[in-house]
């Protein structure tokens, strides 16, 4: 009996041993991407549609070590959870992927539109059946660069007497554009992974189909490494981050406000959605249009040269790499705002609510932490988990997957949340819980993932 | 009687030196003006390897006066200086516009792929230019701010993989970021004219063999479009004898291109550098896809330049339409050098000879309180930049490629340990330029503001 016991104890002790050595497994890796036009066509558009600019996409990048099989993938617009979810059950049956191991993020372009729901979770299905058809040992590089193309857009104008939104130079903003890189073992570029700040707005008025600057960016990339390469877009925690030069928008604004009073509406602190109710006859309006077009191609190809250049310094490779892949959820106070309405500018007031659970993600990827929030974090929650973080390559991505039917909406960080602006107000976090609780939460997943 | 003769002689005297003094401070009411005049050659006068026109060039011009002193920026679409095309629109311009030659600040955007008219044609038209915006002169108001705009980079890099100097992006090098503007109204508030200074060589499309304004023509009609069809933007270089574009890859590939090509034929090239794009096969895809992203480029910089200018614009609230006007100029020497081992690009030690002394031309126009100092020659970044911390007047800027005297790269003392091709090649000895640029223009700038 008593040797029974102590060979339960050594075989219990053994299988601990061996999970511990499973979960940290070293293997080799192998990469894979694909990217599907998921364009809606021309009689699937709305009716005050302008048409399509240019397509739209889900991008993906599928990863193993021969243990995990991770991915991180990306939908222009926002991440349909319903798709989600859908893809998710058919790719963990057919090709072992577990749910939650592929990391979607919407580039969030405000100006986008796909095929229906269900064409949509096919076309995301077959993209990630192509990734991983595409598989092939690789080795992964990463590295950070910068670029000055985002600023902080709550805005004290002392002209307004009040907050407003607009470019405030001096405000906290990080410049960082955080890059991963795959290429075959002979060396043919297969993907890279790349994470900026910025709302994807440039084109938001337009009332066309377009991928914003991401989409311009990942084109312009994809053009340099020939046509089996994918560039994703990975929007970084961009709740307060406007592109710096914006005046497009804010121009067209004024003169729908001024369009819209004549009729006897004042619309002067709300915003009509896209581009509705603009005169596009009106030459102004054109001016500001095309200049808009023409400001995503130049942000895309901006944006997309500093990440070659990033890719190209790269000289430090992994290809026999560990691989974890973790969710996990977060509650944090909930608020409901009772006197809305306006866009910026007042006091806002609120009742207590339920609290709002949030999904956090994380891809591990050797010493590469791709950390996930399914919502839109304000920019100095990531820079306080970069900055806590003991990797230093650290990345948060937003808005992804995991929202769970509902939507993580605005996050503010603490310090923000005297600015009386549109995301702040009405934001359903109360102050001074969902910072704390993102970043250790991303830390504790990270932590557990390599200890 | 003597004494009475004394104390009227005295009191003559002091009139003079007061009135002396009110001719340094004396305002009077602005008035501007602004044209600008196609340079750009016809299409079947160019060079046979070139590849055709890409966008055009310009001469532009912004005259300027206070009722008693009249002053002009000319800003050219071109690379380099002119001696004799300034001597002779002087000489027109003082003649039939009143204005006194050195009261012009003429500056070359120093774009690589510039090309204009030539001879009495190209005298022509700059002085139609002049003589447009002087026809346009109307009660003006002027305002200045002054903005940011991270597309420059400091091109001079100790690449640690070469293990030697060569050009590429130092992101952590000494780069001003400082976009500095003057905007001309009329008193209705009708745009007229806008003068804007920023650090970076237009170089983005020297590959091309196009005639190409580049980012710096780019910018301008993207400023222009904005503010309508007579509304002038007058593009300054700034201190970028250093500064390149910071995405500007695709030259430094395109290179690489033409090194191997031209080292498959038996010929190394690569620390030399052929004019433009010659040599390079243009029938290549590779070739093609880096020689567009080069013309977009151009168009994305002049986009992104020109919104930060009209941002600033934008933002100006107080203007001046009483002012004070002042153009000062002088020539500075300082000792010389020639180079004894050249023919490399970058990598490696020069070795000189004293060569007697080398001139800079100095220049400022003193619009009110700001002070837009010109010089001729390729400056490098820090000169600009003690320039700004040590003028009283927080306008300050520096244009370079001034007025029409070749003067080559002017390293600041600090970068004389960088081997490369504007180092190497400086004809300036370390230790006598910095100071005699800085030093001259504070001087310039005293002299103009509290007379000699």
């Amino acid at each position: 009996m008593k040797i029974n016991r102590i060979l339960i104890v050594c075989a219990l002790l053994l299988a601990t041993v061996a999970a511990g050595a499973q979960t940290h497994v070293r293997g080799q890796l192998k990469a894979g991407a694909s990217k599907v036009d998921v364009t809606p066509a021309a009689d699937q558009l709305g009716r005050n549609s302008y048409g399509i600019l240019d397509r739209t996409h889900v991008r993906v990048i599928l990863f193993s070590n021969g243990t995990t099989i991770a991915g991180l993938a990306n939908v222009d617009g926002n991440p349909n959870q319903r798709c989600v979810d859908a893809v998710n059950a058919r790719i963990e049956k057919e090709f072992g992927i577990p749910q939650g191991n592929i990391i979607y993020n919407g580039t969030h372009c405000h100006s986008t539109g796909t095929v229906p729901q269900d064409e949509l979770t096919e076309r995301m299905y077959q993209a990630v059946k192509q990734a991983y058809k595409n598989m092939v040992p690789a080795k992964v590089g990463v590295g950070n660069g910068v670029c000055y193309l985002n600023v902080k857009r709550d805005l004290f104008d002392p002209e307004r007497g009040t907050w407003w939104e607009g470019p405030d130079y001096d405000g906290k903003s990080d410049k960082t554009v955080s890059v991963i890189y795959f290429e075959s073992l002979d060396g043919k570029p297969i993907a890279t992974y790349y994470n900026y700040a910025m709302h994807a707005v440039i084109t938001g008025q337009l009332d066309m189909i377009t991928g914003d600057f991401p989409g311009k960016s990942e084109e312009y990339i994809e053009s340099r490494y020939g046509d089996d390469f994918v560039a994703v877009f990975s929007s970084g925690a961009a709740g307060d981050q406007n592109p710096l030069y914006f005046q497009q928008t804010f121009d067209l604004r004024d003169i729908r406000i001024a369009d819209y009073a004549k009729r006897g509406e004042d619309i002067s602190n709300a915003m009509p959605p896209g581009g509705q109710g603009l005169d596009r006859n009106n030459p102004e309006v054109h001016r500001l249009m095309e200049e808009q077009k023409r400001m995503a191609e130049s942000y895309g190809q901006l944006l997309g040269e500093e990440v070659k250049y990033v890719i190209m310094m790269m000289r430090r490779f992994e290809t026999n790499v560990t691989l974890e892949a973790a969710r996990t959820h977060i509650s944090c106070p909930g608020r409901r705002q009772t006197n809305g309405g306006g866009r910026a500018g007042y006091a806002g007031e609120y009742v207590d609510t339920d609290d709002i659970v949030l999904e956090l993600g994380l891809v591990m990827l050797d010493n590469i932490p791709v950390c996930a929030v399914s919502g839109e974090v304000y920019n100095q929650i990531a820079v306080e988990l970069k900055n806590k973080s003991p990797y230093s390559f650290t990345m948060m991505t937003t808005v992804t997957d995991g929202h769970n039917g509902g939507w993580g909406g605005y996050i503010p960080d603490d310090e923000s949340y005297g600015a009386q602006v549109f995301e702040v107000l009405g934001s359903g976090y109360k102050q001074g819980y969902a910072q704390k609780r993102i970043v250790d939460g991303l830390l504790d997943l990270i932590h557990s993932a390599t200890h | 009687m003597h004494e009475i003769m004394k104390k009227i002689m005295l009191t003559l005297l002091g009139v003079f030196v007061l009135a002396a003094g009110f001719c340094h401070a004396q305002r009077g009411q602005l008035a501007a003006g602004a044209a600008r005049v196609d340079i750009t050659p016809d299409e079947a006068t160019l060079p046979k390897t070139s590849q055709g026109i890409l966008d055009h060039c310009y001469a532009r011009a912004i005259v300027f006066t206070n009722g008693t002193t009249k002053a002009a920026f000319v800003s050219m679409d071109a690379a380099m200086s002119n001696n004799r095309m300034v001597a002779a629109v002087n000489e027109r311009a003082f003649k039939e516009l009143g204005i006194p030659e050195g009261n012009i600040l003429y500056n070359w955007t120093h774009t690589h792929s510039g090309s204009s008219v030539f001879g009495e044609e190209l005298n022509n038209r700059v002085f139609q230019a002049l003589k447009e915006a002087n026809d346009r002169l109307v009660p003006a108001k002027v305002g200045y701010g002054d903005g940011v705009c991270y597309l420059n980079v400091k091109r001079d890099l100790f690449d640690p993989e070469r293990g030697t100097w060569w050009e590429g992006p130092d992101y952590d090098g000494k780069s001003d970021k400082t976009v500095a503007v003057i905007y001309f109204e009329s008193l209705d508030g009708k745009p007229i004219a806008t003068y804007f200074n920023y650090a970076m060589h237009a170089v983005i499309t020297g590959n091309t063999d196009k005639v190409s304004a580049d980012f710096p023509g780019a910018a301008e009609t993207y400023i222009e479009s904005r503010y309508g069809d007579d509304f002038v933007a007058c593009f300054a270089s700034g201190a970028a004898g250093d500064q390149n574009p910071i995405y500007f890859q695709q030259t430094f590939d395109l290179r690489d291109i033409r090194i191997a090509d031209y080292a498959a034929r038996g010929e190394d090239i690569s620390n030399a550098m052929p004019p433009g794009g010659q040599g390079l096969d243009r029938s290549k895809p590779e070739v093609q896809r880096l020689l567009g992203e080069q013309e977009r480029m151009i168009r994305s910089y002049g986009q992104i330049l020109g919104e930060e200018v009209k941002y600033v614009i934008m933002m100006m609230r107080r203007f001046e339409t009483d002012v004070t006007l002042k153009c000062l100029h002088k020539t500075v020497s300082c000792p010389a050098r020639r180079q004894l081992n050249g023919g490399g690009r970058a990598g490696y030690e020069g070795q000189y000879e004293d060569a007697g002394e080398a001139t800079i031309d100095l220049h400022l126009t003193m619009l009110d309180d700001i002070p837009v100092v010109g010089t001729s020659g390729e400056p490098y970044n820090p000169i600009a930049v003690e320039l700004k911390q040590k003028s009283p007047y927080a306008r300050t800027m520096l244009t370079t490629l001034c007025q029409g005297t070749f003067t080559g790269y002017i390293p600041d003392d600090e970068s004389y340990g960088a081997q490369s091709f504007e180092v190497l090649g400086s004809r300036f000895k370390q230790g006598y330029a910095q100071k005699a640029i800085v030093d001259g223009a504070l001087d310039l700038i005293h002299e103009a503001t509290h007379g000699e």
